[in-house]
C-alpha cells in the first residue's frame, strides 16, 4: 500500500452559500487550510472556489426553516491527514460550518485525478472518421464515362491554347 | 470489439468533478447507461457509477432530466 495507517490522502469538495462575497469565501477557505495545517495535515492541491449553477435546487434547513439555493461557490481541497483525527476535523470545521451548505469528504490519491482531455476535439475527430456517404450508382457511371470526358477536355485545352497564341500575336 | 473509453484515452482516475466525461455515460433522462452500451470494463463501470452518484449529490449532475 502506498499509504500507511498514519497518513492518508483525502479530498474535501464543498459548496459555500451564494450569499457570501468572494472575499468571505476566500477567508473561509483560508480558515479550512489553516485548520488542516494546524492538525498536522498537509494541503496537496486545491480547486479555487467559483460560482456555479447547480444541476438542481438545494433545499437546506437552517434554524427550522428551509432555504433554496440554485447557485453556490464550489471548490475542493486535497490534503494528507491522519485518519484518526479526520472525524474530529470534520466535526469541528466542516459539519457545523454554517457557510458550507453541502460537502463531500472522500479518500483519494495524491496525484492529479482530473482527466486533461478536450472532449470537443475528440468529437471533431470522431465526426471526421465516420464515412456516412456511400457513392450513388450515378456517380459510379460518371467515373466510368471519364474517358469520354477526357477527350472533351483535351479539345477545350487546344482551343484555349489557340486563343492565347492569337492574343499574343496581336 | 468495443474498447473501454478510459483505456483508449489513457485515463487512470475517474473523478466526480469531470462532469463532461461523466455526461457521456448518461442517457437523455439522466440515467446511468448499461455496461453493454458503454463498453466499459466492469471495474471502470463501477468507478463511473460511483463518480456519477457523487456528482449528483454535489449538484454537478442532475438526478433526473425531465
Amino acid at each position: 500500500m502506498e499509504y500507511n495507517d498514519e497518513r492518508r490522502v483525502y479530498e474535501l469538495g464543498y459548496h459555500m452559500v451564494p450569499t457570501l462575497t468572494e472575499e468571505e469565501v476566500l477567508n473561509e477557505v483560508n480558515a479550512l487550510r489553516v485548520a488542516i495545517e494546524e492538525s498536522d495535515g498537509k494541503v496537496i492541491s486545491e480547486g479555487e472556489p467559483e460560482r456555479i449553477d447547480l444541476a438542481y435546487t438545494f433545499v437546506i434547513g437552517e434554524g427550522g426553516r428551509n432555504t433554496k439555493y440554485d447557485t453556490s461557490f464550489f471548490g475542493w481541497i486535497k490534503f494528507e491527514f491522519d485518519p484518526k483525527q479526520l472525524s474530529v476535523f470534520e466535526e469541528e470545521f466542516v459539519k457545523h460550518n454554517k457557510n458550507i451548505m453541502r460537502y463531500l469528504l472522500i479518500k483519494t490519491v495524491a496525484e492529479d485525478t482530473l482527466a486533461n482531455i478536450n472532449l470537443a476535439e475528440l468529437r471533431e475527430i470522431k465526426n471526421d472518421d465516420i464515412i456516412t456517404q456511400v457513392p450513388d450508382e450515378e456517380d459510379v457511371n460518371i467515373s466510368e464515362s471519364d474517358d469520354n470526358k477526357k477527350s472533351g477536355t483535351d479539345e477545350l485545352d487546344k482551343d484555349i491554347d489557340e486563343t492565347i497564341d492569337k492574343l499574343l500575336e496581336k | 470489439m468495443q474498447t473501454d473509453f478510459f483505456k483508449k484515452h489513457n485515463i487512470k482516475h475517474i473523478d466526480y468533478k469531470d462532469v463532461e466525461i461523466l455526461k457521456k455515460f448518461l442517457n437523455p433522462h439522466g440515467r446511468i447507461l448499461n455496461r453493454r452500451v458503454t463498453g466499459l470494463t466492469a471495474k471502470n463501470q463501477r468507478a463511473v457509477t460511483l463518480a456519477i452518484k457523487r456528482a449528483r449529490f454535489m449538484g454537478l449532475l442532475p438526478y433526473v432530466i425531465s
